[in-house]
């Protein structure tokens, strides 16, 4: 009977603890969603939704994301390119199947990894830097300091940095996908000179415009992601140093988890 | 006749960084043109009684008008307009740490459009003037010193043309040269602008010359002195015994 007993209260136990877990994630994730749609909502509120102060926040965002970013995403695609674009074109080249590896390649390097690698980077980059910033910022009263002129700090530092993020997250995404495809189709003409026209011609007609609708919308999603998971950590330190580590690193973690849930759950729609 | 007065507030109590409220009520009206200093000894609760006299806090009790407005009952977007008239400047003057100096100046009225860029500069580099600040404007906050620091954070807020500025321990790190620079300026706001100016300070130098009243906050209670010699000759205990412990 006792044994019984404390069975029960061990699974209990266990079932309680996954319980308060499940809801303890799910008020996480409904917290992130709002201080999203309260730093847009905020950033439509305003007549003309950009002034130059916002602006100049946007464009450092880009430029911080996106263009010196490039290197690495350069670098990133013509790896993926010469590992995996090059070897299944010579695969299709030997079975003769080539319509559906160029299949494959679009929807494995061009949908899927190009958006993950570009996400991982952007994550890595620039949503802990800007985790750090943020709250190095709060922490030195700069945010409260903005605060008490009547500046709207959802609408100064968060939105610009989503979008931001949000537009470099696409756009490397693109940029990666075509190093990636075309590169491996370059490298793979080396060994197999004359065969790189039939091949990109072959790739292009792969893609089509639902597969291409679903990237557009997955790829700005990460970049909404991505930086608001940044500024939502960021803007929650408050007094103590040792908050800056912890909240940067919950910003990296919660990113990496919510790009590969929203990937997992966009591939399972598609 | 007399103008309305910029703050009336009634039996104010801060919150406390505990979420209580501090024990002792401020009741005070505050008008254009003055100079008011809030002293007391550490743990007196300055800070706390500056900040919930320029809303930035929330009070634990009491009733606080800001320009003849509850300042409770204030929604989004009159709170935001109430805070281009009652600018606040916290202890260290912090400013944004990624901009120059210049555009630290400029960047609240690009911000609320107060003009056109061309218009801000000119504006902002006429401030910088009036303050007779030393330094130089193309540099990042942290290549500037503490005094050179609080006056780009006190044109900043100029810019928006405040009726009420609240500082912090304003002279915290500087020395007396710069100490009595600024001192000149914060009178020469009072004065000349017309701005009330209200500071929570341990310089009772500048009490003793400038203050045109003085709020004296101590844990047993709160006092409101009209100028330094009603201060001196009140006789108090807490009085008395703040000063042996300045001295």
């Amino acid at each position: 009977m006792a044994t019984a007993e404390s069975q029960a209260g061990r699974f209990g136990g266990v079932f309680g603890w996954t319980g308060r877990r499940t809801l303890r994630v799910g008020g996480y994730v409904v917290d992130l969603i709002n201080f999203v749609v309260r730093a847009f909502r905020d950033w439509a509120r305003r007549g003309r939704v950009f002034n130059r102060a916002t602006l100049q926040n946007l464009y450092g965002q880009v430029i911080f994301t996106g263009v010196d970013a490039l290197p690495l995403v350069t670098f990133l695609g013509l790896a993926v390119g010469l590992s995996i674009t090059s070897q299944m074109l010579k695969l299709a080249t030997a079975l003769g199947s080539e319509s559906d590896v160029a299949n494959l390649l679009t929807n494995i390097v061009g949908a899927e990894l190009s958006s993950i690698l570009t996400a991982i980077v952007l994550i890595g980059r620039s949503g802990s830097a800007i985790a750090v910033d943020l709250g190095s910022m709060k922490l030195r009263g700069e945010v409260e300091g903005l605060e008490l002129l009547g500046i709207n700090v959802n609408e100064f530092f968060v939105t610009p940095r989503i979008i931001g993020a949000a537009v470099a997250q696409f756009t490397l995404a693109v940029y990666f996908a075509i190093v990636a495809l075309f590169g491996g189709v370059f490298l793979n003409d080396l060994f197999t000179p004359g065969s790189s026209a039939h091949q990109l011609k072959k790739l292009a007609e792969a893609i089509g415009p639902e597969q291409t609708i679903l990237f557009m919308i997955k790829n700005l999603l990460f970049g909404i992601i991505i930086a608001g998971t940044a500024c939502y950590h960021g803007l929650k330190v408050r007094s103590s140093p040792t908050e800056l580590p912890q909240q940067t690193q919950r910003a990296i973690v919660t990113g990496l988890v919510l790009v590969f849930a929203t990937d997992g759950i966009m591939a399972l729609l598609a | 006749m007399n103008a309305a007065p910029l703050i009336e507030a009634e039996d104010l109590r801060p919150m406390r960084e505990d979420g209580g409220a501090f024990e002792h009520g401020l009741s005070c009206q505050i008008s254009a043109g003055r100079v008011i200093c809030l002293v007391g000894p550490n743990g007196g609760g300055k800070t706390a009684y500056l900040r919930a006299l320029a809303a930035v806090d929330p009070p634990a009790s009491g009733k606080l008008k800001l320009f003849g407005q509850e300042a409770s009952r204030l929604g989004f977007e009159s709170r935001r307009a109430m805070r281009l008239k009652a600018a606040f400047i916290a202890e260290g003057a912090p400013l944004l740490s990624v901009v120059t100096g210049l555009s630290n100046v400029t960047l609240p009225a690009m911000y609320h459009r107060l003009g056109h860029a061309l218009e801000i500069r000119a504006s902002a580099e006429e401030t910088l003037k009036f303050l007779n600040y030393p330094g130089r404007d193309d540099l990042l906050p942290a290549y500037l010193n503490q005094h050179e620091r609080l006056l780009l954070a006190i044109a900043r807020c100029l810019m928006l043309s405040p009726q009420l500025m609240f500082l912090d321990e304003p002279f915290h790190m500087t020395d007396s040269a710069c100490r009595q620079r600024e001192s000149d300026i914060y009178v020469r706001l009072a004065r000349e602008r017309g701005l009330a100016v209200l500071l929570a300070t341990h310089n009772l130098g500048f009490v003793k010359r400038y203050a045109d009243e003085i709020l004296f906050l101590h844990p047993s209670g709160t006092a409101r002195f009209a100028g330094w010699k009603p201060f001196v000759d009140s006789g108090r205990a807490e009085v008395n015994a703040f000063f042996d412990a300045a001295a």
